[in-house]
């Protein structure tokens, strides 16, 4: 009974941690748009730059239209941003080795936003147990040969993952209330308890 | 077309009667009438109209109606030439050629059907010099003794256009988009523009508005892109062509409108605060998934500082702080909680925090007015003087006069 009277109702759960969700993607967002500020600015790059060239980041771009189901949402974002925890990593490593050694304080701001797109990436993880669904399959591509890679590419590719992470947010934020607004109308979880109170 | 005053009196021949047939050279043989305004020195009356006295010979008479008619269709069946429009530059020297006729033929020009001056003819080529918008109109060009008509064209004088001004803003985001474009200044000839709009590889389609006509819309057919859309507005007229460019990222464009509805009023039995109230732009598609927050400014009139107040979520405010009694300006702007900019202000509302009502003064007077019988509100006559007890009642002296009163009579006392 007491267990009863303290347990969240279902719903409710799912629409606290997607509030939650989306304000850490709104967080990064914000710390996203920081640091591209910087980026550009020590890279000496402009933002008008066309990084077409530059594959292998994942893009928030999705069609207009298109409904996704709950689990397709979720499972696109999740897997986005494994995927640039990845990236970050990577994009840090550069920074560190090749392109602005000395810039300790650039760096960590990198750090922070690696730290939470992993915490995003969680957030995720559990949202989608939550609501039943099995997490997808994550097959971290085999990492590119960074010698391959000019200096100038590497900064290119630096400012291309920083964009689509901060596009990324943004549809994050869309897809988690279109998954909050879903869990309100359905009442109750997949596979969830039914709703005691 | 017009019959000049000069073809006119050639037409009549003025030495002519109008006897019967008469031949012209150049047109077909017909009847020419008299000039109404000579007079028959005779009777007095112009020969062409005849009252009293002698009738006028009918047979005369309608040869000259026929013959007008038939003039008039043959000037008609001219007119038909082509007329051309020509597009000249402000400030150009402007040739106009009469069609095929010889560079030494004698032709009159008119313009807008008055003859110009011959000192405007080189030969029998119209010039202009330094052309300006008071020059456009109709010219035409006519055989000098038959008045054929030779070449008429219509000049419009003009500008090539200047680079044109290209906005592109989305205020209904997921929706799509709408570009609008105008010219910095007028060219006053016909312009035509055409859009095109990039997306990487992909062309959109952009839908021309009925109203205004200077905008199209673009449906979004994706969205959270990175890929930058680049537009391009080309303006060309018979002058010249001109052209610009623009490229922004899906987020930047997007500026919802103002919040409609926007209401405040005040809050009963609290003198410094007012409720405001407002709704989503109608244009905004989808708050729910895209939710608006709002700014909301406010001030006393009499003030020109204005207070800010940033909301994220909810569509009312209470403003806590109002100056009790006066009169306050508010306006709220919204925006997407993540992307774009604030939209515009909202249409500005006015409001007064609540007053108390003024209540009745109650004084030892007014008590004694209302227990004495017989007696009301009483303005004393202006020879009573305040200090007459006897005539002042139910009014606040009275207790000025008698403490005077006494007084005196403690006064009195004492020196007695």
């Amino acid at each position: 009974m007491m267990a009863s009277a303290e347990q969240s109702p279902v719903p409710l759960q799912h629409r606290n941690v997607c509030s939650r969700v989306i304000l850490l993607a709104r967080k990064i967002r914000s710390d996203v748009a920081s640091l591209l500020e910087s980026y550009v600015e020590r890279q000496g790059l402009d933002r008008t730059i066309s990084l077409d060239s530059v594959d292998g980041v994942p893009a928030a771009a999705m069609e207009q239209g298109g409904e996704l189901t709950v689990a397709e949402r979720l499972g696109a974002n999740l897997q986005a941003y494994r995927a640039f925890q990845v990236l970050l990593g990577e994009v840090l490593e550069e920074q560190r080795s090749h392109l602005t050694p000395l810039d300790t304080d650039f760096h960590a701001s990198i750090q922070s936003v690696l730290l939470q797109v992993a915490a995003l990436a969680y957030q995720l993880e559990e949202l989608l147990a939550l609501l039943g669904h099995g997490r997808p399959v994550w097959e971290a591509a085999g990492p590119e040969d960074p010698a391959r890679r000019s200096l100038f590419e590497m900064k290119l590719r630096g400012l291309k993952v920083l964009q689509e992470l901060a596009h990324w947010t943004v549809r994050s934020v869309r897809d988690l209330r279109q998954v909050a607004k879903h869990s309100q109308g359905s009442g109750t979880a997949h596979g969830g308890q039914a709703q005691k109170e | 077309m017009r019959l000049t005053p000069k073809m006119f009196q050639t037409l009549l021949g003025r030495e002519e009667q109008c006897k019967g047939t008469k031949e012209i050279p150049g047109l077909p043989r017909q009847v020419v009438w008299r000039n109404p305004e000579e007079f028959d020195e005779k009777s007095g009356t112009p020969l062409g109209i005849q009252t009293g006295g002698k009738m006028a010979n009918p047979v005369p008479s309608a040869c000259c109606v026929v013959l007008a008619a038939v003039v008039m269709v043959y000037a008609q069946r001219h007119s038909q030439l082509d007329t051309h429009v020509q597009y000249e530059r402000l400030g150009a020297d402007v040739t106009m050629q009469c069609g095929p006729m010889d560079w030494d033929a004698a032709v009159t020009w008119t313009a807008n059907g008055t003859d110009i001056d011959e000192s405007h003819l080189n030969g029998s080529r119209l010039v202009l010099r330094n052309v300006d918008l008071t020059h456009s109109g109709q010219y035409a060009c006519y055989e000098g003794s038959s008045w054929h008509l030779k070449y008429q064209t219509y000049l419009k004088v003009g500008t090539s256009p200047k680079e044109p001004v290209l906005m592109c803003r989305s205020n209904n985001y997921p929706k799509g988009f709408y570009c609008s474009w105008h010219l910095p200044s007028p060219t006053y000839i016909p312009n035509a523009f055409n859009i095109t709009i990039m997306h990487g590889p992909r062309e959109l389609i952009c839908e021309k508005d009925a109203f205004p006509k200077n905008r199209c819309h673009i449906r979004y057919l994706q969205l959270f892109s990175t890929v930058k859309y680049k537009v391009t507005l080309t303006v060309t007229n018979a002058l010249g062509r001109n052209a610009t460019t623009i490229t922004f990222d899906e987020f930047a464009i997007v500026k919802p409108d103002p919040p409609e509805n926007v209401v405040a009023k005040p809050v009963s039995n609290n003198p410094r605060r007012l409720e405001v109230r407002w709704q989503n732009p109608s244009s905004w598609p989808d708050p729910e998934s895209f939710p608006l927050k709002f700014f909301l400014r406010y001030r006393p009139l009499i003030l020109d500082q204005w207070q800010h107040v940033e909301l994220s979520d909810g569509t009312s405010h209470t403003i806590t702080d109002a100056y009790a009694g006066k009169e306050y300006i508010i306006q709220v702007a919204a925006k997407d909680n993540d992307i774009g900019t604030w939209s515009d202000w909202s249409v500005a509302v006015h409001a007064t925090p609540w007053t108390e009502e003024p209540k009745h003064l109650t004084t030892e007077a007014q008590v004694a007015e209302t227990t004495t019988t017989g007696t009301s509100s009483f303005v004393p006559p202006p020879t009573t003087k305040i200090c007459d007890l006897e005539a002042v009642v139910g009014s606040g002296a009275v207790t000025v006069s008698w403490a005077e009163g006494l007084v005196l009579a403690a006064v009195g006392v004492l020196f007695i």
